[in-house]
């Protein structure tokens, strides 16, 4: 392969050592062309750049708006918008979709996962990844008309920080501080080095939303804020009316610094999942979010079913400090009970994938797929539970009603079954499941929390800082499994800091053979978050977090 | 009134009143014969014949269910997810792969356990209530009336899931054991059953044997229970047969609402909740267990038709 | 008559006045935690216990039901517990959209059951009547949702394709569309209330086909389309609209079921939502107006019946 030397030599004289080190993986072959995109892309390396180094064209930058061809309304079939839609108060990907048309945060990440700029223009790590510095774009409005600069950056995190923020687990050990250089620059101080931070301040924290330095939380939080009625974000949609559970309708910003949008007007609709897929079939709306496998199915013919493969996945939990999941034996048994194919097929079809019992998604670049994948042993299985001395386990598997749970806990209960473990089912409404503290704060925890036996819902993260940190580390939030193990956590921050790629390969190695020894959840699969459009919309590209882009998105 | 919605508290004139003039049988013979001679009339009864057979084959899937059934319900699946009807499969598989024939015929028990229990406990209620009313009148009536038509106002389901939902207050979620069901449909039904039940007591009350009765210095629950009760017996078999149509539609209903069995129960309304939205891909999977209850419902109702009309004549 | 109106009103209003207190007193044990409810999963608990004093659950019962009531006169039901806005917001459009398929559906009943039940009158116990009556009387037993899953099945998505299964709360839709949509739930509801007004229909007829005016009229000569129109449809159909009148009510709260099934967002719906998330102020508002559109559609009807049949009128009155 050849390089245009000299613009590279150049760049490597300026740039830092984990560029450097990246370049030199990418050069020896132990790093694909695609995932020097993704990793290059965390460390700030411009696009073009990157598409300079591995020799293909890569689409410009910043996201622009299409050439203002046809205008028109956009209709959008929306899942329901639990709780608040303040940014930082976001808890549901409902309220992110809606918050998100008119507030933007500095970066996003792209369906394969490379980040690219928003209101950031150009991004650096330093210190061997313990100072993140980044550049402002210039000449930024907010809808009301105050310029963006690094002042509201600072007083965003600030709130985004503070005890009522929904980010506040999110940053908790991770950012230390955040800094104004000048105007138009922001550092950002790690507590660890940690070579994944870019991606924090994405979808994957998506309270993270620029907000004007004059913005303050509701004084109950529990009460709409200015946010709600107003939606001042630098977006390029400005809210025209909140009609709550009737919907919501947005027009286009004509000072949007990528150019006015070409859809003039969007309308939101809170439908149900089954509502949605009809209302797309009868062209009620135009664009429908989170579709499921059944109605993909239905859609085939009538939209265009948008799948984007992603780490979404199902957490079945086995509560390893309590009888009789406190054998190992007996997690690994259960493990083996799972006839993964059928399931994965049944629930998900094409749009699924198999896992191996670890939140390393095969699509993440850093995933060792040479670790074995855990297959169907019904023999093995038992002979696991009479070692144990669990031979007439009963059990109670909780769910809740979303998407196809409730049919996974019955798969699982009958896979069981055939091991001779009675499983009853217990389906949750989504309110109840989720009633109730985390673990940390002072309550009563919530069922899905609370469950010894349970499976709950993760949205696809473009990196698994969440599904290490909030549900597998120890003290971590959402660790329904209880898990700690001093081995995992050690494993976990040689990953964070590792510097380069088969660094991280090497970890991520040793922490998918660790789950798969321990087996504290179940990971069974992983399956594609379904989006689908009408044939009258062009350019809509679904993303894993629910963000609804559409910067360039066309209608006829 | 069979057929007729029971949230209706006062119906004209509805049922073809019997020709005028015409003595009925009732009269002139003796009670154990005038029985005899109903039942055989109403066995005879090709309508009766049909409902009957409908309703037994359905009691047998109740209690025999698992035995009858060519597969597990709720432990087998077959496939990954759903298939049409085949010859192993007559009814094809729902979306967890599982037969759906089996499943109709063990989903049988949830309806047929509940029904009647509810069916005998709100008729047994609602014939105090009514006894009450219609022997004391004035404000008891009054006051009563009252409550009752206060309570007929919220219809059925409604009433239903109202308590149901408070039952589960201190709860996680909603809870809903079969007891609660038969507690709560009971009290639901007993206002309908009492109205019509004080209406028929009201016709008894002047009559002369209670007269007798009252004169003789009988107490009033002697009166009410031993006097008036075995003379009101007919619109009470009739308020049943009628009240276990409605328990079976309530039940059936309740459980579509989520307000009963959970997954993986086999439960015929269940069933629909759980597969409707897929009807386009699978329709099998939602019309036999929609067909089930609907035979169920209008065997019952056949019953019930037959033994009104031989009754009222 | 005004008598019997009055009388009915007051009648009606102490009925009222006690649903709202059995409303009442069955939501008080409701309430899971509200303020867990609104603050999501990790607020603390000290915030929820504000919030919950806020909501005034330390004052005494009556006071509450008092200050509920009154608000609820006014029209006021106060703030859900899911975003804090009022409960009228989402209420008004859900009673708005429940009376247009309501409303769908009578259209959709009356006259084919008018019809029907008139044939059945005419054909007294021939092969017609028994079809009519047994099948109506089907069909009003079989629950709503059962109606409309086999509806669907049938003529929905799976097989034949014209209408959809689904309906949606069918928001900026056209009026066309609405019709479409709904035609399928609209149709399982009139089915239901077909039996039971062809019934009435039919036993109107009969009555009037024996009565006295009719036998005089075809005593006199006149020819029997004269007589048909002129006295008997009059006589017999004219009652059965009074009965029709009640049956909105009744409408009100069948429509639960077919609301879930059809994902349409009307009060049906609204009271199941509201009472599997004990969203108590909801759940109330929702009965109480259930109960207040049966309560009033009852008294239409019984004052119509009244003034038809001064039987009634007068043994009723006293």
């Amino acid at each position: 392969m050849r390089y245009p030397k000299e613009e590279i030599e150049k760049y490597r004289k300026t740039a830092g050592e984990l560029e450097n080190e990246l370049i030199d993986e990418y050069r020896s072959g132990t790093v694909t062309r695609r995932e020097l995109v993704q990793r290059g892309s965390v460390l700030g390396m411009s696009i073009p750049f990157l598409g300079l180094l591995a020799g293909v064209p890569v689409a410009a930058a910043a996201p622009r708006a299409a050439a203002r061809k046809t205008a028109g309304t956009v209709r959008i079939g929306h899942i329901g918008v639990d709780g608040s839609l303040e940014p930082p108060l976001l808890q549901s990907l409902g309220a992110l979709g809606v918050s998100h048309l008119a507030g933007e945060q500095l970066l996003y990440a792209d369906k394969n996962n490379v980040l690219k700029p928003l209101l950031a223009t150009s991004w650096k790590a330093s210190n061997n990844a313990k100072t993140w510095t980044f550049k402002l774009r210039q000449g930024v409005k907010f809808h009301e008309g105050q310029s963006f600069t690094a002042d509201d950056v600072v007083a965003t995190f600030k709130i985004l920080r503070s005890k009522d923020s929904q980010a506040l687990q999110a940053y908790k050990g991770i950012l230390g501080g955040v800094r104004k250089v000048n105007a138009s620059t922001v550092a950002f101080d790690m507590v660890k080095p940690n070579g994944l931070f870019p991606y924090l301040l994405g979808q994957m924290v998506y309270q993270a939303v620029m907000l004007p330095k004059t913005y303050r939380l509701p004084s109950d939080i529990s009460k709409p804020g200015e946010w709600t009625s107003k939606m001042n974000g630098t977006g390029p949609f400005r809210l025209t009316e909140n009609r709550g559970a009737a919907g919501f309708t947005f027009e286009a910003n004509p000072n949007y610094w990528g150019g006015r949008p070409s859809i003039d007007t969007v309308q939101v609709q809170l439908l149900d999942d089954q509502a949605r897929v009809t209302a797309l079939q009868s062209g009620q709306v135009d664009l429908a979010t989170q579709i499921t496998y059944q109605g993909a199915q239905q859609l085939s013919s009538a939209a265009t079913v948008l799948p984007l493969r992603a780490s979404n996945h199902r957490y079945l939990n086995m509560n390893v400090t309590k009888a009789p999941f406190d054998d190992p034996r007996v997690r690994e048994a259960f493990a083996l009970a799972l006839g993964r194919p059928s399931i994965t097929q049944g629930l998900w079809g094409k749009y699924g994938e198999v896992g191996n019992d670890s939140p390393m998604w095969p699509g993440y670049p850093y995933t060792d797929k040479s670790v074995r994948q855990r297959t169907q042993d019904l023999r093995r299985a038992r002979q696991l539970l009479a070692s144990a001395g669990q031979e007439n386990l009963r059990v109670t598997l909780t769910c809740y009603r979303s998407f196809e749970m409730p049919d996974y806990a019955q798969r699982v209960a009958q896979d069981l079954k055939k091991i001779g473990v009675n499983c009853t089912v217990k389906v949750y409404t989504g309110a109840q499941y989720f009633d109730g503290v985390s673990f940390g704060a002072s309550g009563k925890l919530a069922p899905w929390l609370a469950t010894d036996f349970g499976i709950v819902d993760y949205g696809g993260r473009p990196v698994p800082i969440t599904f290490l940190n909030a549900a597998l580390r120890k003290g971590g939030v959402w660790n329904a499994a209880r898990y700690a193990s001093p081995q995992f956590e050690n494993l976990v921050n040689q990953f964070y800091a590792a510097p380069n790629l088969s660094g991280q390969k090497k970890y991520a190695g040793a922490i998918q053979r660790l789950l798969l020894k321990d087996t504290p959840v179940i990971y069974a699969y992983f399956y594609n978050f379904i989006a689908a459009t009408g044939k009258n919309v062009k350019g809509y590209v679904p993303d894993g977090m629910g963000w609804i882009n559409l910067r360039k998105v066309t209608i006829s | 009134m069979s057929g007729v919605r029971d949230d209706v508290p006062q119906l004209p004139v509805l049922v073809d009143a019997p020709p005028a003039g015409q003595p009925s049988l009732t009269h002139l013979d003796s009670p154990g014969r005038v029985r005899r001679e109903t039942l055989r009339q109403i066995v005879r009864s090709k309508t009766f014949l049909l409902g009957a057979v409908v309703t037994l084959f359905w009691l047998v899937c109740a209690i025999f269910g698992y035995w009858i059934a060519p597969y597990h319900p709720i432990d087998e699946s077959f496939a990954p997810s759903y298939e049409s009807p085949s010859w192993s499969h007559p009814m094809g598989l729902d979306r967890v792969g599982r037969d759906v024939l089996s499943r109709v015929i063990v989903g049988a028990r949830s309806v047929i356990v509940v029904a009647p229990a509810a069916m005998a406990l709100g008729v047994t209620l609602g014939s105090i209530l009514g006894l009450v009313m219609g022997y004391f009148g004035r404000w008891v009536d009054n006051v009563i009336g009252r409550i009752l038509d206060a309570v007929l106002a919220i219809p059925l389901i409604v009433l239903a899931i109202l308590i149901l939902t408070a039952l589960s207050a201190g709860q996680e979620g909603i809870n809903v054991s079969s007891w609660q069901l038969i507690v709560v449909i009971g009290i639901a039904f007993t206002p309908p059953v009492a109205r019509t039940v004080r209406s028929a007591v009201l016709a008894e009350r002047d009559l002369d044997y209670v007269q007798a009765a009252k004169l003789r210095g009988e107490r009033a629950p002697y009166v009410m229970f031993a006097e008036i009760l075995p003379n009101v017996t007919g619109p009470i078999i009739v308020e049943a047969t009628v009240r276990l149509g409605y328990a079976v539609f309530t039940v059936a209903t309740l459980a579509f609402l989520s307000y009963g069995p959970q997954p993986p129960s086999p439960d015929w309304g269940l069933q629909i909740a759980e597969q409707y939205a897929d009807i386009s891909l699978a329709w099998w999977a939602t019309i036999f267990p929609a067909l089930a209850i609907a035979s169920l419902v209008v065997a019952i109702n056949l019953i019930t038709d037959t033994v009104q009309q031989v009754l009222d004549e | 008559m005004l008598r019997y109106t009055l009388h009915r009103i007051a009648l009606g209003l102490v009925s009222i006045l006690i649903l709202t207190m059995i409303v009442f007193a069955a939501a008080q044990v409701l309430p899971g935690n509200p303020g867990r409810l609104v603050l999501g999963r990790e607020a603390s608990p000290e915030a929820v216990e504000k919030f919950n004093e806020q909501l005034g659950y330390d004052r005494p019962l009556p006071v509450r039901y008092a200050d509920w009531l009154w608000g609820a006169v006014r029209g006021d039901f106060g703030a859900n517990y899911n975003d804090g806005r009022p409960v009228t917001d989402d209420l008004v459009p859900a009673l708005e959209r429940s009376a247009f398929l309501a409303f769908y559906a009578f259209m959709l009943c009356v006259p084919i059951s008018i019809v029907a039940g008139a044939i059945a009158a005419i054909r007294r116990g021939r092969a017609a009547d028994r079809t009519i009556t047994i099948a109506g009387l089907s069909l009003a037993v079989i629950p709503e949702f059962v109606v409309g899953a086999i509806l669907v099945a049938v003529l929905g998505p799976a097989l034949l394709g014209w209408f959809p299964g689904i309906a949606g709360p069918l928001i900026g839709a056209s009026f066309f569309t609405k019709l479409d949509s709904l035609f399928m739930p609209a149709l399982a509801l009139a089915l239901i209330l077909f039996g039971y007004i062809a019934r009435i229909t039919r036993a109107g007829m009969i009555e009037a086909l024996a009565a006295d005016y009719t036998r005089t009229a075809t005593l006199k000569g006149l020819p029997r389309r004269t007589v048909m129109t002129r006295h008997v449809v009059r006589n017999g159909v004219l009652p059965t609209i009074a009965v029709v009148a009640t049956q909105v009510g009744y409408m009100f709260g069948g429509i639960v079921a077919i609301e879930k099934l059809f994902g349409y967002p009307g009060v049906g719906l609204l009271t199941l939502t509201s009472a599997q998330i004990k969203n108590f102020p909801m759940l109330l508002a929702c009965v109480l107006v259930i109960g207040i559109v049966y309560f009033i559609a009852t008294l239409l009807g019984d004052l119509l019946t009244a003034a038809l049949n001064p039987r009634i009128r007068l043994s009723t009155a006293q």
